[in-house]
């Protein structure tokens, strides 16, 4: 017998094992992928702050003669997608964990690893420097940032994966890590055009496979 | 099926509980949420929410955010391994019938 939700007259009945069974695994998944249904949109704004962030850093030096951005203007334009990401980040995923209440230990878990996110990136922002006090050049930074940075978020991606149990997180991660690992020895300026095309994609192909996901248990 | 656990063996409370257990132990939501996820009436979810009460299968716990009140629900440590002694025992009754 087919599982209908709004079929109120018939949910006081039992069906048969098989079909109970197969009632738990819907429902289980249908929350699960209504749960999901927000975060697409937190990688498609990652994906729109990578592909224009980094595809403005490119532009800065990678299309002359033809066309340059003034450097100011591309680093302005490259924090404001980042803020803004961050920002859709934030505010999607309150949004997508409304009505729910953590456990103390998860919210501990949470916590931690906030703040272990925010040590990481402050980490690395600091060895810089300490690099560039020693005598780094500044076409040196332009390429030690972005990987640095790029190995930070693929650490914590594939470190969400490993603690919540979710496996996209833990491909993102690894593709992050992949593509921060490769883009250096594309040299200035074009290892910015990898991190955007690449890095793009990335989070791009993540949001339509998670939505893909998302609606294929809509039952409204 | 004398065996299988009477307070679930219902349609509507077996989906109250699958929904109620995908949430970490310690976890709650409210009852508008689970509304939504679980695509019921409201008045159906009480009716069903009590029965799982009564059982001491889901905890309610009612406080204020500011002034409004809010409703959480969560699936006790009883109804945790009610939920999977129910499921266990449904695969086991498919895998005699196999």
């Amino acid at each position: 017998m087919p599982h209908k939700p709004n079929d109120e007259t018939a949910l006081d009945d039992a069906l048969d094992p098989a079909a109970m069974l197969a009632l738990v695994k819907d429902q289980q998944s249908g929350v699960s992928r209504r749960m999901a249904r927000q975060i697409p949109w937190i990688l498609f704004a990652w994906g729109i702050a990578w592909f224009v962030g980094f595809g403005m850093l490119w532009l800065i030096d990678g299309a002359r003669p033809v066309f340059a951005v003034p450097l100011v203007a591309s680093v302005v334009v490259f924090i404001a997608v980042q803020v803004a990401a961050v920002v859709a980040s934030a505010v999607i995923g309150t949004r997508a964990q409304r009505g729910i209440r953590s456990s103390p230990a998860a919210a501990f878990t949470g916590t931690v690893y906030g703040v272990t996110a925010s040590a990481a990136f402050f980490s690395m922002y600091i060895f810089a420097v300490g690099l560039a006090a020693n005598g780094m050049d500044k076409q040196l930074q332009t390429i030690f940032f972005p990987t640095a940075f790029g190995i930070v978020i693929a650490i914590m991606y594939l470190m969400a994966g490993a603690i919540w149990h979710a496996v996209p997180s833990i491909v993102l991660g690894g593709g992050i890590l992949v593509v921060s690992l490769i883009a250096p020895f594309f040299g200035y300026p074009n290892h910015y055009l990898f991190f955007a095309v690449a890095g793009g994609a990335l989070f791009f192909g993540g949001a339509i496979s998670l939505a893909l996901y998302a609606r294929g248990g809509k039952t409204d | 099926m004398d065996e299988l656990d009477p307070v679930i063996h219902a349609q509507a409370r077996l989906r109250i509980v699958s929904a109620l257990a995908t949430l970490d132990p310690g976890e709650s939501i409210t009852f508008p949420r689970l509304l939504e996820l679980l695509d019921m009436t409201a008045g159906n979810l009480s009716t069903h929410l009590r029965k799982l009460e009564e059982a001491q299968y889901v905890l309610v716990t009612k406080t204020h955010q500011g002034r409004t009140p809010v409703t959480y629900l969560e699936l006790s440590k009883v109804g945790r391994r009610a939920f999977e002694d129910y499921t266990d025992a449904l695969r086991a009754l498919l895998g005699a019938q196999q």
